[in-house]
């Protein structure tokens, strides 16, 4: 999974939310190393809903603006919990190996 | 004209790039973003944004079915990107295994007398059978990857067997006779499927039991007639009148399957036309067979054969194009707010 999907589906997995709000909540949570683009956004939503990771749940108007609201679905959050799992793993052997390396140092 | 409307305009002109069935779907909510993201007094895009809009609208008219997801068309290509692997592994099986059992074929008298031309290209190829088996286990292997959902190993597998087709064909082990049209057809239609739909993942969503049922006793009397005829190829044991009764009885099956899945669901129609484009090839072998259909020439056969799949292909063209006009049935287009967009 690239990180701007994972990124986008760890925004998700709090809530449902719209395009502006996944841009400025995946930016905070990768501390503004991430930041979305609309283009971007879009073509990862587009991906992500055709794979049924996420589902549109309601559309509104706010000051004349059209918002979709996007939310997990359930084979999203099996994706998302499995990815999380194997990055911890990955994080976790790649932290041991380098604290048993300076150990040994 | 003020600042944040002019702004909008330049938006609009770069969300033009868009399909515009995409445009439908999602111009509004995507200017919403850029408006909410531009900095205060902003009144031109900036060139990130430009180029990230136009990058983007590249991508989606490049995987134009993910675009069209959900839409009955799409749908029916989905359905049809899980189902014809399916369909086909049977017969492709069988097929396998009766070459390991009998080895290679030897011309049938009733298929040298009518087809002799094709029967002289074709036996010469089956004796090595290289090029068939290559195909057949190639439909395998993408069976397999649409039961996974593995839309890009299916993919990937087909790219593989075109191919080593075309290096085959380079060789000259390729000819254009039935079964070369049958399996081109069968691998053209699938990637197609494949790449204008949202692939086997929704396609399973889409198979009820009732239709998975149909699936069932469809591949049962397509694996039954393909065998027969095949151990025709082998030189088995049925007599050619024998075969031709046998045959007009498959005939007779597959026809009445195709009726019933045409009137199973609103999808059925779609797919009953693709299958119809793919199986083609084989029916009229069967109708040349049977004798419902009149022996054609070597050049005949190619013709009609070749008719019905690039018309199937034509077709699949030809509704992404009315699509992307009108998209009349997208599920999000009822749900569109009306009145967002500046008259």
């Amino acid at each position: 999974m690239q990180e701007p999907s994972f990124l986008i589906l760890t925004a998700l997995a709090a809530g449902m939310q719209h395009g502006y709000g996944i841009i400025t909540d995946v930016a905070r949570i990768s501390e503004g190393r991430v930041r979305l683009r609309a283009g971007t956004l879009y073509a990862a939503l587009d991906r992500l809903r055709a794979d049924e990771l996420i589902e549109v749940d309601h559309e509104e108007v706010v000051d004349g603006r059209l918002r979709r609201y996007y939310k997990l679905s359930e084979e999203g959050e099996q994706q998302l919990a499995a990815e999380a799992a194997r990055l911890q793993a990955n994080a976790t052997a790649a932290i041991t190996r380098l604290k048993a390396a300076r150990g040994l140092a | 004209m003020n600042r944040p409307e002019e702004l909008a305009r330049h938006y609009r002109q770069l969300l033009a790039l868009y399909p515009r069935a995409y445009r439908h779907d999602h111009e509004e909510e995507m200017l919403a973003v850029l408006l909410d993201s531009a900095r205060p007094g902003q009144e031109f895009p900036r060139a990130v944004e430009s180029l990230d809009l136009i990058w983007g609208a590249l991508r989606m008219r490049l995987r134009l079915g993910q675009v069209y997801h959900g839409n009955i068309g799409s749908d029916a290509l989905a359905a049809f990107s899980l189902l014809a692997p399916l369909l086909l592994a049977g017969p492709v099986l069988a097929t396998l295994l009766l070459h390991l059992v009998h080895g290679p074929s030897a011309p049938d008298p009733y298929f040298r007398e009518h087809f002799p031309i094709i029967s002289e290209t074709y036996y010469a190829r089956i004796a090595t059978a290289r090029g068939l088996k290559l195909a057949m286990a190639g439909q395998l292997a993408v069976a397999i990857a649409v039961v996974l959902r593995m839309r890009r190993l299916a993919l990937a597998v087909i790219t593989v067997i075109l191919t080593l087709w075309i290096i085959d064909a380079g060789y000259g082990f390729r000819s254009l006779d039935t079964f070369d049209v049958f399996f081109l057809t069968c691998y053209g239609l699938e990637a197609t499927a494949l790449i204008a739909s949202p692939g086997p993942r929704r396609g399973l969503q889409l198979l009820s039991w009732r239709s998975g049922a149909v699936l069932a006793a469809a591949a049962a009397a397509l694996t039954g007639t393909w065998t027969l005829t095949m151990r025709l190829a082998y030189g088995g044991a049925f007599t050619s009148s024998g075969d031709a009764e046998v045959n007009a009885l498959a005939l007779l099956a597959l026809v009445i399957l195709a009726v019933g899945v045409f009137l199973l669901s609103h999808l059925g129609r779609y797919v009953v036309v693709l299958f119809a484009g793919m199986l083609c090839p084989y029916v009229l072998y069967l109708g040349w067979v049977v004798g419902v259909v009149p022996v054609p020439t070597p050049t005949e056969a190619l013709t009609i054969q070749y008719v019905p799949p690039v018309l199937a292909l034509c077709a699949i063209v030809a509704s992404a194009l009315h699509r992307n006009r009108r998209f009349p049935d997208h599920p999000d287009s009822t749900t569109a707010i009306k009145g967002t967009r500046p008259t």
